[in-house]
């Protein structure tokens, strides 16, 4: 709670945080924030192209032109929040070394202002995803507010790994170099391009062990069915996340006197 | 009140043999620890009363550093703890953690944030935070371009931007030009004074020296010493020269100043003394005084070269001036062992009122450092008195002459610089502008005489004295006082002279408003006498003025008639302020339809109207009529509250037609009128005038 309280008192610093480092990004482009749009579009695009188009993949059961397109989007939007979380958590700590060494300010502003920061990139992408699901006639209805739990569920997820491994990685270089190959494997070990019922039957059940895997399930049912998840699987991913957050926040704890001194 | 104490404070870094020592430390429970334990600090304990400034010094490697890190919270002790109490500022290794890509500005909003400034505190210190920092225009460039003393200054004049309870300073003032650490240290001194309580850690013996109350020495993580700033240094400096079989011990004698001797005894000082040129033993000097010292030296061993440093030291071991032998190329080549060599040192005692003592020094060459046979601080102590000097403060006598000479400031200097500009865009200027101010009692308008080089300034005024006293003000050429009395013609006239000598007029005062109204009292009539009256005109035209651009009139009534006789110097005015009356205050005046008819068929048109001046028989009635008088002024908007009564007077600002009229006029011109109308406080012409002249085509 006390900790709560800090970084609300702090909350000026978070927010400006927020705002510059989202101007510093594109502050020397032409294009500015239309970057954060073109990036996923791009992958998608790709993505609709190859698999769709050229490997002829159709979804069993759906049989729309945006189908895959849709599908695409709603693994490799959510899956993107989950990265840049992850990846900017990590190095939450060794990036700000100059700042942490200098003043005593509350630790915990730096891993908030990356969630904060991948939030705001991800509602940028997804209103326009939104916008497109209106317009061309696929909006889900009501199940679409399952998105909230779900989106809840990929945060302290990908919060608590973060924290994690950013405090790992003040110790350990390696643990960031072999956590970024590590997300490769798990991008294409979850379900995101692919259905996971294309897969041989033991191993989609092995894909499920994946804990983001019932994660996106969620998401596809969502956003490509129009249903609503199915809840019971989603357990298992939210003891995870919470598990995660815990430990990472045990970490963190038990580290933190020694954090600076590593830097 | 800013308080720190430090107790039992401990700091260990845990050492691993390897990488993968910590991480079976990490993951593999066990009785024993993998790592070693590297002591950084040890058993530090003292407390820093409120309002009080301690000084930590030590070789490099301490843990001066930190202990600030753990004072300040950004490093943990392994053991012990830190309190303090009120808000802290601190500059911990030059800057403040500042991101290179992001501007001053950005990073000032975000470090200060951090620093426990609120963005509107920020928003609000911004200016003066730039204006200490002096760097100006790079405020809004990226951090990374700045040079470390830049982003020193910033840092600095962040962290201090209003005082802190504790102000923590490590070694940043150390980068930076000289000027800026006067600055710096200027603004800690001022806290110092306001209560802030300081703690600085430096390897600088001045800063220690002149701001410290109380100094700590460091060695290996452990506090060897603590005491007063001067002791401590002398014992550190003996200390940096530790590194040979030196003893190093310090004495009090008798005088209660510390005497430090150190070193290694080849040779040694056998005597010293202090005497006048005439050889008589002092232990008081005049400031100024002609002074020797003597200094006995005797070799023990055989030595290659030595070398005498002598210095004076005052009270608070700050060096005054010190040199050696080795600098003036007297190095002593093998002396003989077991000798005695005299050493007298002669130098003028131009030093400030206190006590002082002398340093010296035996060494090889010329610093201690290398070798050092002996070291000796505060070998002898003696007092300076001022006995035929002025007085004077400070540590150092410097005769010193002051030349006095009344000057004025240039007030409007910097928008004095914009109009410039802005007038440069139009044409090079070709001549000055002149400027006629008639009635010009009290001197005039400081915009005018900031500008003084840009403008040629004649004055009227009836009383000689008062012109000659206001020549004698302003020294200058381009301000000329003319004893004249002026009207339509020129003649004789009878000139009444009032209570006030500023309301004296060529017209008669009305007694009936100056008997009854209080506030007009001033204008009422003690005497008269007879002048002699000429015309602008007659007096344009006897020096050569050909052109006047600007005109101010207020000559309590004969206003009108003045200008009747300057109907061909109404030819070049281009703006004209005259005090026009709307009720007579002296019988026959004019009032201000009729000037303002003069004025129209003269080719000027009424602009604005200032300074509104009602009376009413009450006197000073207090009852506002409202601020709906607003007028532009001096380039603001100003609200006159008008007060009861009847309307007497008010300033008419007149602007020739042919200033505002459509078609186009040269450059030169316009750059001319510009400048008139911007010094005169009426942005709203300016503009019209510049939408009206191209900028560039000079002719």
């Amino acid at each position: 709670m006390t900790r709560l309280a800090s970084l609300w008192s702090y909350r000026g610093f978070i927010l400006s945080s927020v705002k510059r480092e989202f101007q510093h990004k594109y502050q020397s482009t032409l294009l500015g924030p239309s970057w954060a749009v073109l990036n996923p579009l791009a992958m998608i695009l790709v993505y609709t192209l190859i698999f769709s188009q050229v490997m002829r993949a159709k979804l069993p059961g759906v049989d729309t032109t945006f189908a895959y397109s849709i599908y695409l989007c709603a693994g490799i939007l959510t899956w993107g929040l989950f990265n840049e979380i992850v990846t900017r958590g990590q190095n939450s700590f060794v990036e700000n070394a100059n700042l942490l060494k200098k003043i005593n300010f509350p630790r915990f502003c730096l891993p908030t202002i990356v969630v904060l920061n991948a939030v705001v990139n991800f509602s940028i992408i997804f209103t326009l995803f939104t916008a497109f699901l209106i317009l061309s006639g696929h909006f889900p209805g009501w199940p679409f507010l399952a998105l909230v739990p779900l989106l809840a569920i990929l945060i302290f997820f990908a919060i608590g790994l973060g924290v994690t491994l950013g405090v790992l990685n003040v110790f350990f270089r390696d643990v960031g170099q072999f956590f970024a190959i590590f997300l490769q494997f798990w991008f294409w070990l979850t379900p995101i391009v692919y259905p996971v019922n294309v897969l041989p039957a033991l191993i989609g059940k092995i894909v499920m062990l994946n804990p983001l895997a019932p994660l996106m399930a969620g998401f596809q049912d969502i956003l490509v069915l129009g249903q609503w998840p199915q809840w019971i699987t989603l357990i298992y991913p939210t003891i995870l996340a919470l598990l995660l957050c815990v430990q990472g926040m045990r970490l963190f704890r038990r580290h933190a006197s020694d954090l600076v001194d590593e830097l | 009140m800013g308080m720190i104490s430090v107790s039992q404070v401990a700091k260990a870094y845990k050492q691993y043999p390897s990488r993968l020592a910590r991480l079976a430390d990490w993951l593999l429970p066990s009785r024993s620890p993998r790592h070693q334990l590297k002591w950084i600090l040890q058993d530090i304990t003292f407390n820093v009363n409120p309002g009080e400034a301690l000084g930590i010094v030590g070789l490099n490697g301490a843990g001066k550093s930190t202990l600030l890190k753990i004072i300040t919270g950004t490093t943990r002790p392994t053991a012990g703890h830190v309190h303090i109490t009120g808000r802290v500022a601190a500059l911990l290794e030059l800057g403040l953690g500042f991101h290179p890509d992001f501007t001053g500005r950005q990073n000032v909003m975000m470090a200060g944030q951090l620093l426990g400034y609120s963005m509107q505190d920020l928003s609000e210190l911004m200016p003066q935070i730039q204006a200490f920092a002096e760097i100006s225009e790079y405020l809004d460039q990226p951090v990374r371009t700045y040079s470390s003393g830049m982003q020193m200054r910033l840092a600095f004049s962040l962290a201090t931007a209003r005082r802190p309870d504790v102000l923590i300073v490590d070694e940043a003032l150390s980068v930076g030009d000289a000027y800026f650490q006067h600055k710096s240290f200027e603004r800690i001194r001022e806290f110092q004074k306001q209560g802030t309580t300081l703690l600085i850690v430096s390897h600088d013996k001045q800063a220690i020296q002149s701001i410290c109350d109380r100094a700590l020495l460091l060695k290996a993580g452990r506090i060897v010493m603590e005491g007063a700033p001067a002791a401590v240094m002398d014992y550190y400096n003996g200390m940096l020269s530790e590194h040979h079989e030196q003893s190093l011990r310090q004495s009090t004698p008798n005088n209660g100043q510390v005497k430090t001797v150190s070193g290694t005894g080849e040779a040694s000082i056998e005597e010293i003394e202090l005497c006048d040129l005439a050889g008589q033993p002092l232990d008081i000097v005049f400031v100024g005084q002609a002074v020797r010292a003597r200094i006995l030296v005797k070799v023990n061993a055989t030595i290659d070269s030595l070398v005498l440093g002598f210095g004076i030291k005052d009270r608070l071991g700050q060096m005054m001036f010190g040199t050696n032998t080795y600098y003036t190329s007297q190095v002593l080549q093998h002396p003989e062992f077991g000798a005695y060599y005299t050493y007298e040192v002669e130098f003028a005692a131009n030093l400030g009122v206190g006590s002082y003592s002398i340093h010296t020094s035996l060494v090889r060459n010329n610093s201690h450092i290398e070798k050092n046979y002996q070291w000796v601080d505060g070998a002898l102590v003696f007092e300076v008195v001022n006995k035929d000097k002025y007085d004077f403060v400070g540590c150092s006598w410097n005769e010193l002459t002051f030349n006095i000479k009344k000057s004025y400031p240039i007030l409007a200097g910097q928008e004095l610089d914009n109009s410039l500009a802005i007038t440069k865009q139009y044409a090079p200027l070709s001549r000055k502008l002149v400027v006629i101010d008639v009635g010009c009692r009290w001197g005039f308008a400081q915009k005018f005489i900031a500008a003084k080089d840009l403008f040629q300034i004649f004055g009227f005024d009836p009383d000689p004295e008062e012109c000659e006293r206001l020549n004698k003000y302003y020294e200058d050429a381009s301000i000329l006082l003319n004893p004249l009395a002026l009207a339509q013609t020129a003649g004789t006239r009878t000139l009444f002279i009032t209570q006030d000598p500023a309301c004296s007029s060529l017209l008669q005062p009305d007694p009936n408003l100056t008997e009854n109204y209080p506030a007009l009292a001033c204008a009422r009539q003690m005497s008269t006498t007879e002048v002699e009256t000429t015309t602008l005109d007659i007096w344009a035209e006897k020096n050569q003025v050909a052109i006047v651009d600007y005109l101010k009139l207020d000559t309590q009534g004969s206003e009108l008639e003045i200008l009747k006789g300057a109907v061909d110097m109404l030819k070049t005015v281009r703006c004209l302020e005259v005090e026009v009356e709307f009720n007579p205050i002296y019988f026959g005046q004019p009032i201000f339809s009729e000037v303002d008819i003069f004025l129209r068929n003269q080719g000027f048109m009424l602009w604005k109207l200032s300074n509104q001046v009602h009376y009413s028989p009450e006197g000073n009635p207090n009852r506002p009529l409202g601020e709906n008088h607003i007028c532009y002024d001096d380039l603001q908007v100003v609200k006159h509250t008008v007060y009861g009564g009847q309307i007497y007077w008010a300033n008419a600002h007149y602007v020739k037609q042919d200033v505002l009229n459509t078609a186009p006029r040269s450059s030169k011109e316009s750059a001319l009128d510009i400048l008139l109308f911007d010094t005169l406080g009426m942005p709203d012409v300016v503009d019209h005038l510049r939408q009206k002249t191209q900028t560039g085509n000079f002719e």
